[in-house]
């Protein structure tokens, strides 16, 4: 499966693995992002003086290409068989310095990275204190360079399929990019039929085209494209393995029909049990047997079993043979693809007794409206109020579930779904008064201002204001009372109906969708790009890609756009036909190994193979590196690659050489607490300057002798972090890390060291705030223990 | 007084579900036929004396889809659907049970087992088809065989077996076929608890 590779570079350089180390040291200034709080020369000349340090240089931008072009005349003309950069996160730029020295003929592995911006410059005032900070980074990370080794390359292969989860406008666009490149694409939906929310608009903005006639013909492109498979119905029961080759499991609910339903509507017809149709949301009604919508893609009834009382009646009038199936049951398909998009979209805020929403009849949520203005929808585009006469006033609330304490962001779509709303009431009954109360209008998009100026010039007027409540007055209108904040007074305004404009939260499953893939949701909610600006599509999981508002609220056009770009990354490695994932996975020395079995059976993808009585075998393809077995491994038989104990002491030696007991030593894990220690950089949270951080992949590396390690040299405090328990990016490595060091902990008394010094915590890659929070909070602790005279005694 | 069950309230659209406890005899035919175990049967013996107030039958509104299935098979009558404020049973409309469905069956009094002075099974029928003066009269012509009596006796002393369902048309659905199963043979407290 997997070829190890021994690539000519390897061969140029024969002894990179034993000869004296040669260091280089690049500092970067990042313009004034680390210059104007670190003194970035001082660094580099802290640098040149460590040793093995051949050459240490200062560069305005060492991500450019002047700065690369730099690194790699430096390789060749010092010779050097190690590169640190001390720039920004590794989680940014260590692919992009990788690949820079493995151009100039080193194995890409012998580079390092001291992140001194988002950990330093960037949460840090004192300049002195920063530049101190730097001075650490950079020691730490040239000792671990000096123990760096080449490490080989892994190829394994891609198969060349893809799966798309949501059948929304996004999910359409996508699988139909990548089964139009020749891909076998799958895509499965949770509902019956494809479309999404797109299929239950009426009208779209900013040009008021009608939706279902601009997504209906590509829904029907899915339901006949020869490369696509269709699975709707469905849900994602499992997923696992990993880029190219991963293994999910769709669980395809029973619908009770066959694919010999043609959707003819005899069954429905006489099926005596009405229902609410959710595609209506609950306006209007459907059979116990129905079809969602009359232009669902695939065309074929569905049976909802908790309204069907297996009266039969179908099943008589149903002309074709076994259409009709009682004793159909959940089915769990396996398929095997390379890549997978996720567009799973949202749900529409509740707006369950928002402004009397439920209460009154006539307030209505903009989706409401979407259906009652639709031709096909429960009132056949007879848009009326509720009694069915005609409204004389209408008013439009927006921000309703947006930008408040429980959902803070903008929902991006609001405005304009409000305005095109007023627009199609405005021309549907031209006499009708229309408000909208807004706290500001959001027209970003291409033709949206100037969509907002066209309807101000048909006079609906805009009160700026949220308003406090929806009362009913005697006549049964609905009066508003708001602060006119343009005008700074309280107004009352009487209308007869009151659109709610809602906002869009993350879908009900999203939290089990990121469990199953291994991907992180920012503090909304909404899953988390690899980078907000440079990888808006992809996912830390490698392999695994979003698409439209389940990332995050956005307008048709821009989903369209994200679900194109997605087709387009998730291709990428179908094309090529195999993937080299780091070489950082785990190794044994087999004359260590006393074959207890420990790590084949915490290892949680059952990369290690265990026989009685001889030395454990790991499979290279399946381990991922957290190296959860290498910190569990009685004997320090395994080893992880770019992460040995040799490597990881070293790091701690170095940052604890000076003053260690005023130091914070923090081992964070890559995907949430590093990324979190990131946010919380790129977010300018502050936090003392005396903290170090330590990358491990998985909370699961961190073994107890690190902690062991830090208190031995005298540091102050120690943290050890990863992602909430549940949210691994291993599945179970913080778990066996919590086990571990919770046991760790109870026996830190008996060493004499206080259980105060020591912490074990769970930070998001969003939480960026907390991990600063923390961070202070620890050094809190830190200076009670100083005055208390706990620390300081060594 | 019929009392609103359960209701599906769309914009302009309503289902709506009605029971009079008023005109229920709890024979419990409709426990026996909801597919949907919505319905089951309370204390008999107490509500029928009177003793408390409480309808024979509770309705789980959770469970109920208004079907109609125990509208059409109630003999009293105690049961309503209205779709759009029209009375509607759309089982019956669209042909997947004959609009009227009867019994033929066996009843007997086993005279030993009966308590004197009880006349409660004579309480419970609403046809006539059964009087306790001097021992036990019974109009076999006039009996529904609804099985009220049967679940009212204290001391077991009634056997009602239902044999047939009689009715004008015969659809094949499958919910023909299941009431057959359900209410055919003896009508016994067991069966309608089992239900449960």
């Amino acid at each position: 499966m997997v070829k190890e590779k021994s690539t000519s570079k390897n061969k140029k350089k024969p002894t990179e693995e034993n000869e004296a180390p040669r260091i280089g040291v690049f500092v970067c200034d990042c313009g004034l992002n680390i210059a104007a709080v670190v003194d970035c020369k001082a660094v580099t000349e802290a640098a040149s003086k460590l040793d093995d340090v051949v050459v240490a240089l200062e560069n305005k931008y060492t991500c450019a290409d002047s700065g690369q072009e730099e690194i790699k005349n430096c390789i060749k003309e010092h010779n050097l068989n190690r590169v640190v950069v001390a720039s920004c996160s590794p989680r940014l730029h260590e692919p992009t310095f990788r690949r820079c020295v493995e151009s100039a003929g080193l194995n890409k592995y012998l580079f390092e990275m001291a992140n001194i911006r988002e950990h330093c410059s960037w949460v840090h005032e004192d300049k002195e204190k920063a530049t101190q900070k730097a001075n650490d980074l950079v020691a730490m990370a040239v000792a671990k360079a000096r123990h760096l080794k080449p490490l080989p390359t892994i190829r394994s292969p891609v198969i060349n399929k893809a799966l798309v989860i949501g059948g929304g406008v996004a999910g359409i666009q996508a699988a139909l990019d990548l089964a139009d490149m020749g891909f076998i694409t799958y895509l499965v939906e949770k509902e019956p039929s494809i479309g999404g929310h797109m299929a239950m608009l009426d009208k779209t903005f900013p040009t008021i085209d009608c939706s279902i006639c601009i997504l209906g013909p590509k829904m029907s492109d899915v339901g006949n494209h020869p490369n696509i498979r269709l699975l709707t119905y469905s849900e994602i029961d499992g997923i696992e393995g990993y880029i190219g080759n991963f293994k999910v499991t769709v669980r395809k609910k029973a619908r009770y029909t066959t694919d010999e339903c043609n959707g003819c509507g005899e069954c429905w017809n006489v099926c005596p049990v009405i229902t609410k149709n959710e595609f209506d949301v609950g306006l209007g009604p459907r059979k116990a047997v129905y079809i969602p919508f009359p232009q669902a893609v695939p065309l074929r009834a569905t049976i909802d079993k908790d309204a069907c009382i297996e009266c039969g009646l179908c099943e008589v009038v149903c002309e074709r043979d076994e259409a009709i199936d009682f004793s159909q049951e959940d089915e769990l398909v396996d398929i095997d693809v390379g890549t997978i998009i996720v567009a799973t979209g949202f749900d529409d805020y509740c707006v369950d007794g928002e402004y009397g929403y439920g209460r009154f009849d006539n307030v209505i949520s903009g989706i409401d409206f979407e259906r009652l203005i639709n031709a096909s929808g429960p009132v056949l585009g007879k848009f009326t109020k509720k009694d069915g006469s005609i409204p004389k006033s209408i008013a439009f609330i927006q921000c309703v579930g947006s930008r408040n304490k429980e959902n803070p962001y903008c929902s991006n779509v609001c405005c304009m779904y409000a305005m095109k709303q007023a627009t199609q009431i405005k021309e549907k009954y031209p006499d009708c008064e229309v408000y909208i109360f807004y706290m500001d209008i959001r027209a970003f998009g291409k033709d949206y201002e100037e969509f907002y100026e066209r309807l101000r010039s048909k006079g609906v007027r805009f009160i700026r204001g949220r308003p406090s409540d929806v009362k009913e007055n005697k006549n049964g209108d609905l009066v508003l009372r708001v602060d006119d904040t343009l005008f700074n007074e309280i107004t009352e305004i009487a209308v007869e109906m009151v659109i709610l404009s809602a906002g869009l939260v993350p879908c009900e499953d999203a939290v089990e969708m990121q469990r199953k893939l291994n991907i992180s949701r920012t503090g909304d909610g909404f899953f988390m790009e690899a980078h907000p600006k440079l990888r808006p599509v992809d996912t830390p999981t490698d392999g695994v890609f979003l698409a439209g508002v389940s990332q995050g609220p956005k307008d048709i056009p821009a989903s369209v756009a994200q679900a194109k770009a997605a087709a387009s990354s998730a291709a990428i490695p179908l094309i090529r036909g195999y993937v080299e994932p780091d070489s950082i996975i785990a190794s044994v020395d087999e004359e260590k190994c006393t074959s207890c079995g420990l790590c084949a059976k915490y290892c949680p993808y059952h990369a290690i193979t265990h026989e009685k009585g001889k030395p454990v075998e790991i499979i290279a393809a399946a381990c991922k590196g957290c190296g959860t077995c290498v910190a569990l491994c009685p004997t320090g038989a395994l080893e992880q690659r770019g992460f040995t104990d040799k490597q990881i002491l070293s790091q701690i030696e170095a940052l604890l050489q000076e003053n260690p007991q005023d130091k914070i030593l923090t081992f964070l894990c890559n995907w949430c607490s590093y990324g979190g220690a990131d946010t919380a950089g790129v977010s300018r949270f502050k936090y003392p300057e005396n903290t170090r951080a330590i990358r491990l992949m998985c909370a699961g590396r961190a073994s107890t002798k690190f902690v062991d390690k830090a208190f031995e040299l005298g540091a102050g405090m120690v943290l050890v972090s990863g992602c909430h328990l549940k949210d691994c990016h291993y599945i179970s490595g913080n778990y066996n890390c919590s086990e571990r060091m919770e046991r760790y902990r109870k026996g830190l008394e008996r060493k004499g060291i206080d259980a105060r010094r020591f912490r074990l915590e769970w930070v998001s890659a969003s939480e960026g705030a907390q991990f600063s929070e923390l961070m202070k909070d620890m050094n809190k602790t830190l200076n009670q223990l100083k005055k208390e005279g706990v620390l300081g005694k060594k | 007084m019929r009392k609103e069950e359960k209701s599906i309230d769309m914009w302009q659209e309503s289902v709506k579900f009605f029971y009079d406890p008023d005109k229920c005899n709890g024979c419990a035919i409709c426990v026996l036929v909801c597919p949907k175990e919505a319905i089951t049967l309370n204390p008999v013996g107490a509500s029928i004396r009177g003793k408390i107030k409480e309808s024979p039958i509770s309705i789980d509104k959770e469970k109920c889809v208004i079907c109609g299935l125990c509208a059409a098979l109630c003999p009293e009558e105690a049961f309503d659907v209205e779709i759009n404020a029209e009375n509607r049973l759309l089982i019956v409309e669209n042909e997947g049970i004959p609009d009227k469905i009867e019994f033929s069956g066996d009843i007997s009094v086993d005279l030993e087992k009966c308590p004197e002075g009880c006349r409660t099974c004579e309480e419970v029928c609403r046809v006539d088809a059964i009087k306790i003066d001097d021992g036990v009269k019974l109009d076999e012509e006039e009996c529904t065989y609804c099985g009220a009596c049967v679940l009212v006796c204290p001391s077991e002393a009634i056997t009602l077996k239902r044999t047939k369902l009689i009715h004008d048309k015969k659809p094949e659905t499958r919910v023909m076929e299941k009431l057959r199963e359900s209410l055919l043979g003896d009508v016994s407290l067991e069966k309608i608890i089992e239900k449960k």
